[in-house]
């Protein structure tokens, strides 16, 4: 089966209802604190998931039906390269927050295909778990004051730093459902 | 159920939580001064303090507050 290439986007109806309906309703009803709460819950989720599968099937790529938010190029990770991903995601993330937060731009456009994972860690769990108590460490630390310098997402309108941290929840979300979907369809084989 | 109509429930879900938390929010501090300054409690004038907390929420200028 051949999948559309990578950065190649969501289909256009599911691509505008998350432009146009989620996210305006995240900016008004989330905080800073919710996001984090709803991520550790995330977080928490996909531990559970992942830590009760062996390893060796953590590794299987199968092109998986497509879940929402996801593009067509990501059917085919593994849970490790789901975990991988959502590790070089995070950190980059991580990076435009602190950058917007100082009122700087940042200067690299994101892009998805530069954050694709095609490796097959067998640690990639624990590297998964590590960034995240990272992430929480930094932006319980972190002054909660908006930005008004933004950085454009490739499919969604330019986010600030507090855009950025919801971000980081829903993008977590989105692949942890993509991760209870692997899991299905290896234990449907 | 498809994962995609799992996945559209559980962000309603999260959608319901959050307005949820912040009537409550809205209610208490509604309920407080009510309370506090003796005036009526009125549920017409509950919904007018959420519906203002909302405008001022997606309107407000977001990096001078929190």
């Amino acid at each position: 089966m051949k999948l559309q290439k990578a950065g190649t986007g969501l289909p256009t109806f599911e691509r505008n209802f998350l432009r146009y309906a989620i996210v305006p309703f995240v900016r008004i009803f989330f905080t800073w604190d919710l996001a984090v709460i709803f991520l550790k819950r995330e977080v928490k989720l996909i531990e559970n998931l992942v830590k009760n599968i062996e390893k060796e099937k953590r590794n299987i790529s199968k092109i998986i039906t497509r879940t929402l938010a996801i593009e067509d190029d990501s059917r085919r990770n593994s849970i490790n390269q789901t975990l991988e991903h959502l590790v070089i995601a995070g950190e980059l993330v991580k990076n435009v927050i602190q950058t917007l937060s100082k009122e700087e731009k940042y200067s690299e456009l994101v892009k998805i295909e530069n954050v694709k994972a095609y490796g097959n860690n067998d640690e990639q769990l624990k590297l998964f778990l590590e960034f995240y108590n990272d992430y929480f460490e930094f932006i319980k630390k972190f002054p909660k004051k908006q930005s008004k310098t933004k950085h454009k997402h490739p499919w969604f309108v330019e986010f600030n730093n507090f855009d950025w941290s919801v971000f980081m929840y829903m993008h977590t979300f989105i692949h942890r459902r993509q991760i209870e979907q692997i899991i299905k369809e290896i234990d449907n084989e | 159920m498809n994962s995609h109509t799992g996945s559209l429930l559980r962000i309603l879900g999260v959608m319901v939580l959050l307005v949820s938390y912040w009537l409550f929010l809205v209610g208490i501090i509604y309920s407080a001064i009510s309370l506090i300054f003796g005036f009526e409690l009125s549920f017409f004038n509950f919904v007018i303090c959420f519906v203002g907390i909302i405008i001022f929420r997606s309107f407000y200028p977001k990096n001078v507050f929190v």
